[in-house]
């Protein structure tokens, strides 16, 4: 039965809200802890998710900057096979895609991926060596623009067409001794499968963001290494440079459907060429789902021993309130209102200290310097730094706040199953 | 206008099964300054919670206002004390938060009553009470007897059907809980408000104009008397 | 990937390949290259044998020494088995011109396919897709007679091998064939365009049950300058009755 209309319920949700706020001021020291519980909680979430975003990103760039472009055309097949550098499964045509590409202004790049032996020998080198790597025959005008390698030269000169050349990467040079202008001896097969030598000379020294080149890979000019490989104008692949805030956003469809008259070939999005990251990747988020798990823990758990702690000390009161008409759900969004409130104290805090912690991370980075010693398949090289999410940053916020008003309906509502003669009872 | 009809209750104490009403039956009428006085274990409490509509008999029926209470649910419960009773309490059960002008406008919230006019009646009632330039005390700036009257006001202020005191005076000293009772009755003369309260003190059972005996949960005596 | 090479000799020895060379009654005269080839294949029987050896590998580390028994059946069913402390347990098998490669400790026997066989074994001078090969030189070459020279103080043909398809890791070897005994006494390898590569040398051989059988070989890869391989082989056995099942792929697990 209603004795009267209840036309205003701003007043009556309002009052509860007043209450609400006028509780967290009970136990100051309890709010401020749970409350600080939940901004540590808020801030290392936003700091983490700045950090790998920024990991992400660093390392989408960084494989899009020198290894796969945004997108690539290859053989079919050749893809799944490319640990072993296969020759045999080729773009047999670069020179008419790449007209029809550029006819289009989409940047392209051809390269001859090999894998082969790096000689050196004592004297100019420390002593004698040899290590399996990755080669490149580049396009020297067309790789530029879709890759940043010519940017990248600390040491000699960037290749130049046709010279029997090499450049190699600041780490792989300091491991062998390389200075530029000495000598080495690749060995080789050739497309057929012949064994092939070859003698180059070290013209430049690279030092790019993405530690796996500095360290797996030497390029070479493409004329030599079509020469030598005896590839008669075929190519391992050919990169594309797309447009696409993101290199992951780069669409590959427009090409693709440019290119559909020409067989044995297919166009790799990034999402497939970085497909080997994709469940590093999906690890990494798990590995934050659980912490932002065990942070929801930590919140919840404290949220939950504090609101249990104010609902059962206030027992005597929730039965006065019941007694006198408040109705089971407006004590319900009253202690929620409260838990909220807390909540929302941390995570005001927690943005504030999370927005200081992305900050630094975006202006000083961390420096994994120590950790490179250790192989990596990430591309990014010693510091890492955060990029300001800010949707990662609300969500936080505003997912404390919920949780933390959904958490208090537990004891709220163990309290509201008691007998309201019971509770008046408890003093 | 409040018919209690053969109610009985039993209940379970710790180890002990407590037959508190054994059979009551009651009619009070609108304006009646009622005492319902017995000794401790008595049933005066259970009667006062089954009339408040916060416990419920065993068998036996109560009417408010012709209204049947039996067999009402919870939600309907709440909304009959939400806007027909009103509590006070022995020991005044104040929202300590909230100040004394709060304690006593947060019942006129319940009921949606527009914040200007709840302001005008909530002031008004507090210096009925004798709380003027005290609204903005909190409970523990207030004296026992202060808070008792702010609780009476929190139990008039919706102009209720019946306010229902369960030994409202037991907390104060007798000066103070007979100044209570005086305020009480003052109020029952003017607005003709019901009152119910029990007591198991002859003083303040000498103040209702009706008065019920209980013993071992039966009506032993009730007899009105001259005011 | 299937090649010839010092590969008759080198997978002979390391991989146990009992290159038995029968001793051929007369030297003959005018023969042709195929001839020759053909000879010094022929005269490998397909008899049993258990040989016991060691490969001793020089790179820039220093030396290194690995022993191996190998059991081998006609020239293309082996199994050798490791014995050093480092390889321990380790086994190779070739059957049906594949090859297996078992490791004790993972438990597990794999097809080396592809690219995987110009892997180097044990980093050694010598790679997997060395040790398996076609059932003839003259089939992946062309042979030309060059000349006749002396290796080791023993007369030679000189024989140029050039690949006729592009189905051989070596676009040209050269033999030199022990003209009097029809053995390999060096061979070398190129690369394409005519770089020397390897070269593989037999500085001993035995003789046993009439059989010349080669028991210190040396290959050195010539663009590695200071790296090399040895292969001794210690003991012989010819023509001994080995177990049924001793090459297949169940045994090898054992």
């Amino acid at each position: 039965m209603s004795a009267r209309p209840y036309r205003n319920g701003r007043t009556r949700g309002g009052f509860f809200l007043a209450l609400a706020m006028k509780n967290l001021a009970r136990h100051r020291r309890r709010t401020v802890i749970t409350a600080g519980a939940i901004a540590v909680g808020v801030a290392v979430f936003i700091w983490m998710f700045s950090i790998l975003q920024g990991f992400e990103a660093e390392n989408d760039r960084n494989m899009s900057r020198y290894e796969t472009g945004d997108a690539a055309i290859m053989g079919s097949g050749y893809w799944d096979e490319r640990d072993t550098f296969p020759l045999d499964m080729p773009v047999e045509d670069p020179e008419a895609i790449l007209s029809l590409l550029e006819a289009e202004e989409i940047a392209a790049a051809p390269r001859i991926a090999f894998r082969g032996d790096l000689i050196v020998r004592y004297d100019p080198f420390p002593e004698d060596g040899s290590l399996q790597r990755a080669f490149y025959g580049i396009d020297i005008e067309r790789d530029s623009r879709v890759f940043a390698l010519s940017e990248a030269i600390e040491a000699g000169r960037f290749l130049e067409p046709g010279n029997e050349e090499v450049i190699i990467g600041r780490w792989l040079a300091d491991q062998l001794g390389a200075e530029v202008g000495y000598p080495v001896t690749v060995t080789t097969r050739t497309r057929d499968g012949f064994y092939q030598i070859m003698d180059l000379e070290i013209v430049g020294i690279f030092n790019t963001s993405n530690p796996f080149i500095n360290r797996h890979k030497a390029y070479l000019p493409i004329a030599v290494a079509d020469e030598y490989l005896e590839m008669r104008g075929a190519v391992t692949a050919v990169y594309l440079s797309l447009p696409g805030m993101l290199p992951a956003d780069a669409d590959p469809g427009p090409v693709r459907e440019l290119l559909s008259e020409f067989d044995g070939i297919e166009v790799l999005g990034f999402y497939r060429l970085n497909e080997d990251f994709a469940e590093v990747m999906e690890m990494e988020n798990a590995g934050t789902a659980i912490i932002l798990i065990l942070l929801g823990i930590i919140a919840v758990v404290g949220i939950s021993n504090t609101m249990l702690m104010s609902v059962l000390e206030r027992e005597n009161e929730i039965g006065m309130m019941r007694a006198l008409g408040v109705r089971d759900g407006e004590i319900r969004w009253m202690f929620t209102f409260e838990a909220a409130g807390i909540g929302l104290i941390g995570a005001i805090v927690g943005l504030i200290l999370g927005a200081l912690l992305v900050w630094h991370a975006v202006a000083v980075g961390i420096d994994y310097g120590v950790l490179m010693e250790i192989e990596m398949d990430f591309r990014f090289d010693g510091v890492l730094y955060g990029v300001w999410h800010f949707t990662s940053m609300i969500a936080a916020a505003v997912f404390a706040v919920l949780i933390a008003g959904v958490v208090a309906l537990v004891p709220t509502r163990r309290m509201l199953r008691r007998r309201i003669t019971d509770s008046l009872r408890h003093s | 206008m409040i018919a209690v009809n053969e109610v009985h209750k039993e209940y379970i104490d710790g180890e002990t099964h407590v037959r508190a009403l054994r059979g009551v039956s009651l009619k009070i009428e609108g304006g009646e300054f009622l005492s319902i006085a017995g000794p401790s274990g008595s049933g005066k409490t259970t009667l006062l919670n089954i009339i408040g509509c916060i416990d419920n008999a065993d068998s036996g029926d109560v009417d408010i206002d012709g209204d049947r209470v039996g067999g009402k649910s919870k939600k309907e419960l709440t909304e009959i004390r939400r806007a027909k009773i009103g509590f006070v309490f022995q020991s005044f059960n104040l929202i300590p938060v909230l100040t004394a002008y709060e304690n006593v406008s947060m019942a006129l919230s319940l009921l949606g009553v527009s914040d200007a006019e709840n302001r005008e009646r909530t002031m008004a009632l507090l210096a009925e009470v004798g709380l003027e330039g005290m609204e903005h005390r909190r409970p523990s700036r207030l004296s026992g007897g202060q808070q008792q009257r702010v609780a009476v006001a929190r139990a008039l202020i919706k102009d209720p059907l019946i306010v229902l005191a369960d030994e409202p005076t037991a907390n104060l000293d007798s000066t103070t809980g007979e100044a209570i009772l005086k305020l009480m009755k003052d109020i029952n003369r003017h607005r003709g408000t019901t009152f119910i309260f029990s007591t198991h003190d002859q003083m303040v059972m000498d103040y209702g104009d009706r008065l019920c005996r209980l013993h071992d949960g039966l009506i032993e005596s009730d007899e009105r008397r001259s005011a | 990937m299937k090649h010839q090479t010092g590969r008759r000799i080198v997978a002979t020895v390391v991989a146990g390949l009992a290159a038995l060379l029968f001793v051929a009654p007369a030297p003959a005269q005018e023969l042709t290259a195929e001839e020759i080839i053909e000879r010094m294949e022929e005269n490998q029987t397909h008899s049993t044998s258990i040989m016991e050896g060691r490969m001793i590998i020089t790179d820039r580390f220093g030396e290194r020494v690995s022993t191996y028994i190998a059991h081998t059946e006609g020239a293309d069913r082996f199994l050798v088995e490791f014995t050093s402390r480092d390889e321990e347990g380790q086994r190779i098998l070739r059957r049906d011109d594949n090859l297996y490669l078992y490791y004790p400790d993972a438990r597990e026997v794999i097809r080396l396919q592809g690219s995987a066989l110009r892997d180097s074994l044990l980093g050694s001078d010598i790679s997997y897709e060395d040790m398996t090969g076609g059932r003839g030189i003259i089939d992946d070459y062309r042979a030309t007679l060059i000349g006749e020279e002396e290796v080791n103080g023993r007369p030679t043909y000189k024989i140029r091998l050039e690949a006729r398809g592009t189905n051989v890791a070596y676009p040209e070897q050269v033999y030199y064939v022990d003209r009097e005994e029809f053995v390999v006494r060096k061979s070398e390898q190129f690369a394409r365009g005519g770089r020397l590569l390897k070269e593989t040398l037999i500085l001993e051989t035995t003789e046993q049950d009439g059989y010349i059988f080669p028991t210190h070989i040396e290959v050195i890869d010539v663009t590695r300058g200071s790296s090399g391989t040895e292969m001794i082989i210690d003991d012989v056995q010819i023509g001994v009755s080995l177990p049924a099942n001793i090459f297949s792929l169940e045994e090898l697990t054992w």
